[in-house]
């Protein structure tokens, strides 16, 4: 008997949704594996994410709260991943975003909001934008690792950002006639400079608007333009790109402006629309669920949304079970890595065929 | 400032390189041998908390090594399997094996947030020699250490030797360089690299260890610190030579231990914290220039799965 294994030339639709879903169902399992022998019900666990996050009014429109700015970010990262670069520090990006965002609305708090919230996504998405340009720069000019270098400037501006609020934006407390510095938190910025929400909810609708349209737009980018067309090549094919005469310096560093400009975005939305201040704990992580999800989805616009959707339900669903059954924090990350590790498997019967003959 | 705090900063530095050289040699020999392994701070912090248990129930912290020897083994053929048998990519599967690795130690490690080890499962510096620890300004920093200090020094060394100067090393290389022509000379490209990684994992593991049992003694969430991501910055910082990555630890070390002595002069903490990152960037950066003056880049099949006659 004789395993045979051959390279796919055309992948049945069917199939290989089969094989994705198969591959979560996997991952599933061998996390519940961990949860029993943690000493939890796998199930009861499992069934509260669910009922937590896709059951009930409230979680459906927390998941799509969670949602946005995971769009934002992993459609800039599908892209962006398109053309061979690894931005991991989107997580950085988004939090300059934020910052700036911070800043225009403590510098101009009387404006109108019909000023002031077009100002902040501006201004954020081109704090991001710079964020994310000198690694791309960098890997052009001098071959400077791209993983390390992304991640390096996320953990700079993290101290950087933990250096204001604990000092030069720390939040005056008024008691009295003394004002004194107290607890590591910012003042909360204007009103006006608050997003709009849908309703009861929390559900900022400008952060949604542009996270679809930035799910759609990457897509139609890739595939309509010029500029996404050499992006497709330079990522396929360097050497045949740089033979064609296409920039590389110039290709990377426009699809990190765009990755790190959306990671920005989505730091305005996440400061502006829900926590209105910064606080230690700002930041939870979308930066980094956002590679998932950007390769799980791909730069197209109904994958984007289904993973995303489903992620930002597990993040949802996450923080009930950590309530509920005492878990850590990390009990997410356990998910992903897991979810990862078995696509990455199930990727294998994508590409190739085996074959058992005797 | 007096000599006695030179010599403090180089004592604190030369223990907050330990880890990061352990890390960092495994990791250079898995890109030796053509497998990128972004999970270093996954296999770490495995190995911190398998660590911090096995000593704190054992009372034994060579015992806890080498289960966090084992466990960062474990983790790293998860990537291997990946990488090498399902031809994965090899940057997705890293990064997944940190995020499970952050993920899974601090669901076990939950029950011991907050624990720290009795002073008898620990690791405690010891003086090598009297004489040699009075030397002026090093002899602190150098011969009053944990026992993982001078073994991690000894495995550089031999690492060293075996990558440069024997049969094994050329092996290694050439898988990494040409794994085409090293099968078509009879070398078992998958075992070698299944082994490079797997020896990955055992360093970064024992990495951990070192961070659980003796640097801190004490399990707390996330107590890497991203030093899984430096170790890494300093595989490429040394071009891939365990001598080098001695050099590059140490300068490493040092910075950060510079970063907690200036606090005490009035310097933000904050921003303290973020140098060592910093440097890494403008280390790679001013690096960069030297590996391509010297044409010194990357193992030429680092991160392309080996497929027998595919191209």
């Amino acid at each position: 008997m004789r395993v045979i294994v051959r390279k796919r030339v055309v992948v049945p639709r069917r199939f290989a949704l089969a094989v994705r879903i198969g591959s979560v169902v996997l991952a599933l399992l061998a996390v519940a594996v961990i949860f029993h022998a943690y000493g939890v019900n796998p199930f009861d666990v499992y069934r509260s994410i669910f009922f937590n996050a896709f059951g009930t009014k409230v979680g459906l429109t927390e998941t799509i709260v969670r949602m946005m700015p995971l769009l934002l970010v992993s459609a800039g990262l599908a892209l962006v991943f398109k053309t061979g670069f690894w931005n991991i520090g989107a997580e950085g990006q988004l939090l300059v975003g934020a910052m700036a965002a911070y800043v225009v609305a403590r510098t101009f708090p009387d404006a109108p909001p019909i000023a002031l919230i077009p100002s902040m996504f501006l201004v954020g998405f081109a704090a991001g934008a710079a964020w994310g340009i000198p690694p791309a720069v960098l890997k052009a000019k001098l071959n400077v690792n791209d993983v390390i270098s992304t991640l390096m400037l996320y953990y700079v501006i993290y101290w950087v950002f933990q250096h204001l609020i604990h000092g030069p934006w720390k939040a005056r407390e008024k008691v009295g006639q003394l004002t004194y510095g107290g607890f590591a938190h910012t003042e909360i910025i204007s009103k006006n400079a608050w997003l709009p929400v849908i309703g009861e909810t929390r559900i900022h609708w400008p952060t949604l608007v542009l996270s679809v349209l930035a799910a759609v737009g990457v897509y139609v980018f890739l595939n309509y333009t010029t500029a996404g067309y050499e992006m497709k090549v330079v990522g396929d094919n360097p050497e045949a790109a740089r033979a064609a005469g296409i920039s590389y310096l110039r290709t990377v560093t426009l699809a990190m402006i765009i990755s790190g400009g959306l990671a920005g975005l989505a730091g305005v939305g996440e400061f502006a629309g829900i926590q209105h201040r910064f606080t230690p704990e700002f930041l939870s992580g979308y930066g980094f669920t956002g590679i998932i999800t950007a390769w799980l989805g791909g730069v197209n616009p109904i994958g984007l949304l289904i993973a995303n959707f489903l992620f930002g339900g597990l993040l949802v669903g996450g923080q009930y079970i950590m309530i509920d059954y005492k878990l850590p924090i990390g009990v997410v990350d356990m998910f992903n890595g897991a979810i990862l590790f078995f696509v990455l498997a199930g990727d294998f019967l994508l590409r190739y065929r085996i074959q058992i003959r005797r | 400032m007096d000599l006695s705090v030179v010599e403090n900063i180089l004592w604190v530095g030369f223990r907050s390189a330990t880890p990061l050289l352990l890390a960092s040699l495994g990791e250079i020999y898995a890109e030796r041998s053509g497998i990128l392994n972004l999970g270093v701070e996954g296999m770490m912090i495995m190995g911190a908390v398998s660590a911090f248990i096995t000593a704190l129930t054992t009372g034994n912290p060579w015992l806890g090594v080498a289960v966090a020897t084992a466990v960062g083994i474990l983790m790293s053929l998860i990537h291997g399997v990946i990488s090498i048998h399902l031809r994965g990519n090899q940057v997705v599967s890293g990064l997944a094996l940190t995020m499970f690795g952050l993920g899974l130690s601090s669901v076990i490690g939950r029950k011991y947030v907050g624990y720290q080890l009795p002073v008898k499962a620990r690791f405690l510096p010891k003086p090598l020699a009297e004489g040699l620890v009075k030397l002026p300004v090093i002899g602190k920093a150098l011969f009053d250490q944990e026992p993982l200090f001078y073994l991690s020094i000894v495995i550089a060394v031999v690492l060293w030797f075996v990558l440069y100067r024997t049969k094994v090393g050329i092996v290694i290389r050439s898988t990494g360089e040409n794994p085409a022509a090293a099968d078509a000379l009879g070398i078992n490209v998958y075992l070698v690299r299944y082994a490079c990684t797997a020896l990955g994992g055992a360093l970064a593991g024992m990495a951990g260890a070192y961070l659980s049992v003796a640097y801190s003694p004490a399990w707390i969430e996330n107590m890497t610190a991203g030093r899984g991501w430096i170790a890494l910055a300093l595989t490429i910082f040394a071009l891939w030579n365990p001598l080098r990555a001695i050099f590059g630890a140490y300068l490493f070390g040092v910075v950060e231990a510079g970063g907690y002595t200036l606090q005490a002069y009035g310097y933000s903490q904050w921003l303290l914290n973020g140098v060592p990152y910093l440097l890494t960037v403008i280390v790679l950066t001013a690096g960069a220039t030297e590996t391509m003056r010297r044409r010194m880049g990357a193992p030429a099949a680092l991160g392309v799965p080996y497929v027998r006659g595919e191209k």
